[in-house]
């Protein structure tokens, strides 16, 4: 049972961002590993990182919009502690992820 | 002017974390007299980080090619291999936590143990990673200042 104190738009995007992280890191990995997947995010916009940045918002709002809507509108059913854990898990992980590719890497 | 364009995405920046840090404090005394300003200043946030990303992502896709080359022939290469790739994909994911703050400020933060503690979080790591942003915006003009330094002796 949830005992969130949260609105479900919190809830909803808080939860997106970590997804969105380690989607977003996931995806950087794929790129600098894949010159074909390189070379078709450069091809859609003016450079490669403004391709990502877009994927990364439209994925964010989308993702948001979804489970801001879920569980009857309530949100994910998640209490707070568990929510601030994933959300700042989620980004801590895809900043993780970013940093020890290139530190592997680069 | 590419040196000024550098130069305010570094000043926003910075603005960008004191008003991050500002919302901090203002969340750890949040009451019903400063409510609004958390949530003006939220706002505020979000709109200094995405200038941020907007002025150093044009500077970086149309001005940065050529410090990356001085870069990569001088002997700081880890300032653009390691620094700017990770700056640059971090950066992206800070955009999206940054712009939860209005979102979080919905909430009754006064009322709500749990909106404060998130409001704490975010705000905490926005103030962090900025620094780290900052800092690491200092080695990459580092590691091409190095890269143009005569050789001394040589």
């Amino acid at each position: 049972m949830s005992t969130s104190t949260l609105n479900a738009q919190t809830k909803g995007f808080c939860l997106s961002v970590a997804i969105t992280s380690v989607a977003s890191a996931l995806l950087m990995v794929a790129k600098e590993t894949n010159p074909g997947l390189m070379g078709f995010l450069k091809t859609i916009t003016v450079h490669h990182w403004v391709s990502h940045g877009i994927f990364n918002l439209l994925l964010f709002l989308a993702l948001g919009l979804l489970l801001a809507k879920s569980n009857n509108g309530q949100g994910p059913a998640m209490d707070d502690d568990k929510l601030i854990n994933v959300t700042t898990g989620g980004f801590l992980l895809g900043c993780a992820i970013i940093a020890g590719f290139f530190l592997i890497g680069g | 002017m590419t040196l000024a364009i550098l130069l305010l995405h570094a000043l926003t920046g910075m603005l960008f974390i004191f008003t991050a840090g500002f919302v901090f404090v203002d969340t750890l005394n949040a009451s019903a007299d400063n409510i609004e300003r958390i949530r003006l200043m939220s706002r505020l946030v979000v709109v200094l980080l995405w200038v941020t990303y907007f002025i150093g992502g044009y500077w970086y896709v149309v001005n940065y090619a050529p410090e990356k080359a001085f870069i990569m022939k001088g002997p700081w290469k880890f300032a653009h291999s390691l620094v700017m790739e990770t700056k640059e994909h971090v950066f992206l994911g800070l955009l999206l936590l940054g712009t939860l703050l209005p979102i979080i400020a919905t909430n009754d933060i006064h009322k709500s143990a749990g909106a404060r503690k998130l409001m704490l979080w975010v705000t905490a790591l926005l103030v962090l990673v900025g620094f780290g942003m900052d800092g690491a915006g200092a080695i990459i003009s580092l590691g091409a200042k190095v890269a143009l330094l005569p050789v001394v002796g040589g």
